[in-house]
């Protein structure tokens, strides 16, 4: 009766006594074995998963874990000087590509950029560090006398640099942002195509965010507290 | 004679039924019409409103002009997987009662090298042309940052 109801006899009588019916109780215990295995390791990995997972908060645009870091571009500063990658040590710096002749995306997506960075000045830790950085495609019109009068007009903060493509594509591949010159009948008349989201780069020049447009500060100023406190709690 | 006269309705008929084609500018009114202040030396402006047809026929705005700039031309921002383009259209249909919005991130005008400097509280003058016949409105200039 012990016998039929613990595997562990089974094993005990199996080494003394091998006939085809205790073959077949060998298998079963095998596949039972395998099986009770089987579905530890799954669920074993499921928790491990699920946990991981947990970690990272859902944050729609938050690029964690793996965070591209920035390494070298020089951009020409509007208000004088050079914005390298250097720059960006110890700053949350939110990035906004356009050009000045840009009607309507550029000055909206400043004034966003405007209400988000007012909208978080009671976070200490960006605040005291935050910088907003509008980077024109188009330095052929956009010299650092026209980008700072353009940029100062919304706020004397804002910083604004640009580059020749060669430099500007320095940053640009990294980023992963796209822009080409559309061209008109009229060879004075020519805008640009470019990418129109909002990027946040962290203070140890991590790629951290992208804010898709169209944009609403509020929801991009609820996404920066939360990724503030992801990276606070990490300690990163 | 009576072949001439036969023509001559003919074609008067032709010009009737092609008429609605190319109505007049007179039942297109705007509302809320603005343009948006840029800074000291901006080259380039945006205008923006409703612009409502209050006919009973489709209207096609074909032209559109200002003596406040040397250019306007009508833009659409068209995002497609975060890229904003900028897309030039040549006309504007607007069938009878709809009202269209210029706004931004989406339809506006796009108003190129002022003729003077707009700043907010000032206002200009568009004018709309539609077949032969054309309408003005006054857009006022207002903060950039509405």
């Amino acid at each position: 009766m012990q016998r039929r109801c613990s595997p562990f006899v089974h094993l005990r009588y199996n080494a003394s006594v091998n006939t085809p019916k205790d073959d077949q109780s060998r298998f079963r215990f095998s596949l039972v074995v395998g099986l009770i295995a089987l579905l530890a390791c799954a669920m074993g990995a499921y928790f491990a998963t699920r946990q991981a997972t947990a970690e990272v908060p859902d944050i729609q645009g938050f690029l964690w874990p793996d965070p591209v870091i920035l390494h070298d571009f020089t951009l020409l500063e509007a208000h004088g000087g050079v914005f390298d990658a250097a720059r960006l040590d110890g700053h949350w710096t939110l990035l906004f590509f356009g050009f000045t002749h840009c009607p309507d995306v550029c000055p909206t997506t400043l004034n966003t950029l405007k209400t988000v960075r007012s909208a978080l000045r009671d976070v200490p830790a960006f605040d005291a560090h935050a910088q907003i950085l509008f980077v024109s495609v188009d330095p052929a019109r956009d010299t650092p006398a026209v980008l700072r009068q353009y940029v100062d007009y919304f706020d004397p903060h804002l910083l604004a640099a640009t580059a020749a493509p060669d430099e500007l594509n320095a940053l640009t591949r990294q980023l992963g942002v796209l822009y080409s010159k559309v061209e008109t009948d009229k060879p004075s008349v020519y805008s640009f195509d470019h990418t129109a989201a909002i990027l946040l780069i962290g203070p140890a020049r991590q790629f951290l965010g992208v804010f898709s447009p169209p944009h609403h500060a509020a929801e991009i100023e609820t996404a920066i507290r939360r990724i503030l406190a992801f990276m606070q709690a990490k300690r990163v | 004679m009576k072949h001439a006269a036969n023509k001559q309705a003919g074609w008067l008929l032709v010009l009737w039924l092609l008429s609605p084609l190319v109505p007049a500018c007179d039942g297109l009114t705007g509302a809320d019409l603005w343009i948006r202040e840029g800074p000291p030396g901006a080259t380039v402006l945006a205008g923006f409103g409703r612009l409502i047809n209050r006919s009973r026929e489709t209207l096609q705005v074909s032209e559109i002009r200002s003596t406040d700039f040397k250019l306007v031309m009508l833009h659409e921002t068209v995002l497609q997987a975060g890229q904003a383009h900028m897309v030039a259209r040549d006309r504007l249909l607007l069938s009878p009662g709809e009202v269209r919005a210029l706004s931004p991130g989406g339809l506006h005008l796009m108003l190129m090298q002022p003729t003077v400097s707009l700043r907010r509280g000032q206002s200009a003058v568009v004018t709309f042309t539609c077949g032969n016949t054309q309408n003005s409105m006054v857009f006022s200039v207002r903060s950039s940052d509405q």
